[in-house]
């Protein structure tokens, strides 16, 4: 075999794709989950919100302004000893997802606060006298009311962990980011830089593709 | 009647750019059971307020709000919630829903009440005949009208058994000819149901359309309060004035003319003062301005009349100011 040939990296490609979409995924599910709960926490605790509470409000906006200020870089390696404890090791795909949760999160969050205060405070009126409880209005009224807005935030957050990922990857984390860097910059191929960027673009098509759709599908919902 | 709805020395104040704004300034008001209330006032007068202490959404800074005779400001919980059930609120933009359906909207009272889902669709589905929106069940209220939105906040407003109906300026958003429909939808479900229906709204044409008794707010106070026709019968009322508007042409009454202003709570029963007074007393009469409203069930009717006095003894006069107090005429100051 040629040494030269480019085609005996593929398996490696479908390795690295497996870890980005690997990391995507679960990052996505612990951003969004985590994101929509200090959303909501920020929203539920504003003042002249639905139960204003300042102190709570000003502390997690507090840590939600420090962690977005914080570039992704520099977040990975401040959070090296913190991931070494939860996953022990900063190495790897399984690694990635503390720092791609802590680092995306924050803004997830304020996505998720902008999509709540887009309900018309009328509605909220009808809620409280409808006699609604804190649990029913968050379930019931203000997460579905608002639901369009966050499939957008949530759209816009999968695509950004996407470009996340292939951060990570430059130091340690493995996936497509790191697949183009250490084969098709290093090693100099340039199909498999041509590779991953596709495969990075059809991955990020897709989300938005799919974001869209959702959305589309609610039009008389909104 | 008994009152309902009482508010004892009310007052609000808001604080607004760090200065205090006074919302609503000591207010009393007895609002009957059975009512169709009618709270009129400019924009500021403090109307909107007071309906939202009425709803709980805002509380009052000093003084008491009863409910039929139990204090209702800091209910929490499960009390609040059963007076929330009684005492209901339509919206002037409706405040539906939009992730929900039409039915979804308006079972929702009893959804969260815990109420089965059989039984809840049964009385949702019973609503919506009442207000005449049927198979619009399963429409977002994206793709319903105006006045189809408002049916929908009434459905949903009287599915917990209401008993007073607040309406916050619920036709505002509305144009005329819906906003009867609604008004008519009101009056009816208001006998149906036997309701307590609170409007408050900016327009002397709603409130003249559908209520039965009117306060008029001014700058947090009140100005005037009564039922319409205590108000047609009181000779200084502002507000039976505001009801029943005559507007004067301009010019004065002939030589040895008089004028007077004339209200008729019911014009059915009294405007064959017209021609009595020319039977009996030979005096001739000319309509200057006025008209005839349907006010609190009744065709009231204001005019200004022209009564020629010409060569009569002040006899005559007396006898004719005696025939319009025999018809419970109410003599207005004359213009």
């Amino acid at each position: 075999m040629n040494a030269r040939d480019w085609t005996q990296y593929v398996p490696d490609f479908w390795d690295a794709l497996g870890q980005t979409l690997y990391m995507t995924a679960l990052a996505g599910v612990l951003v969004i989950t985590i994101g929509i709960a200090l959303g909501l926490l920020l929203y539920l605790t504003a003042p002249d919100s639905w139960s204003p509470r300042p102190a709570i409000y000003h502390t997690v906006n507090t840590i939600v302004n420090i962690g977005r200020s914080i570039p992704f870089i520099i977040m990975i390696v401040l959070l090296i000893p913190l991931t070494r404890a939860v996953v022990g090791t900063p190495l790897g795909p399984a690694a990635a997802l503390v720092p791609l949760t802590v680092g995306f999160t924050p803004f997830f969050s304020r996505l998720v606060e902008a999509s709540l205060r887009e309900v018309d405070p009328g509605r909220i009126d009808a809620a409280r006298v409808i006699g609604v409880t804190t649990p029913q209005f968050i379930f019931r009224i203000l997460l579905p009311e608002s639901l369009s807005g966050i499939i957008g935030a949530a759209t816009i957050i999968l695509v950004g962990l996407v470009e996340g990922t292939a951060v990570a990857g430059a130091i340690g984390a493995g996936g497509l980011g790191d697949f183009a860097l250490t084969y098709g910059y290093q090693r100099w191929f340039t199909e498999l830089i041509a590779i991953a960027v596709i495969a990075m673009v059809l991955i990020v098509q897709s989300i938005q593709i799919s974001g869209d759709a959702w959305i589309r599908l609610r039009k008389h919902k909104r | 009647m008994n009152p309902v709805l009482q508010l004892r020395d009310v007052s609000k104040t808001f604080q607004r750019a760090g200065e205090e704004v006074h919302a609503l300034r000591s207010l009393s008001l007895d609002i009957p059971e059975g009512a169709f209330f009618g709270i009129v006032g400019t924009s500021g007068a403090g109307k909107s307020t007071l309906l939202r202490l009425l709803n709980l959404l805002e509380r009052p800074t000093t003084g008491s709000i009863l409910f039929r005779g139990a204090p209702i400001t800091g209910l929490q919980g499960v009390p609040r919630r059963d007076y929330l059930s009684q005492v209901a609120t339509i919206f002037q933009h409706f405040n539906l829903f939009h992730g929900k359906t039409v039915l979804e909207n308006v079972e929702l009272p009893l959804a969260v009440r815990g109420i089965a889902r059989a039984e809840r669709r049964r009385k949702a589905l019973e609503l919506l005949d009442l207000v005449g929106l049927q198979g619009k069940d399963n429409a977002y209220p994206s793709q319903l009208s105006g006045g189809q939105k408002q049916r929908v906040g009434i459905a949903r407003a009287l599915i917990s058994n209401a008993k007073v109906l607040l309406c916050d300026e619920a036709t505002s958003a509305l144009d005329t000819e819906t906003t009867q429909l609604i008004l008519e939808l009101l009056l009816r479900l208001k006998s149906q149901l036997g309701l307590t229906v609170v409007l408050i709204t900016h327009s002397w044409d709603v409130v003249r359309h559908a209520a039965d008794s009117v306060t008029l707010m001014q700058d947090g106070r009140i100005v005037e309060t009564g039922n319409v026709r205590d108000l047609l019968h009181d000779a200084d009322s502002y507000l039976g004035r505001q009801l029943l508007p005559a507007p004067d042409l301009g010019h004065a009454p002939a030589e040895g003319w008089v004028r007077y202003d004339l209200l008729l709570a019911d014009v059915r029963q009294q405007s064959t003062i017209f021609s009595e007074a020319a039977r009996l007393l030979g005096v001739t009469s000319a309509v200057v301005s006025g008209g005839v409203e349907r006010l609190g069930g009744l065709d009231a009717a204001r005019f200004k009349v022209d009564f020629d006095v010409r060569d009569q003894a002040p006899r005559v006069l007396e006898a004719l100011s005696s025939i319009l107090r025999e018809k419970s005429i109410v003599l207005g100051k004359v213009a």
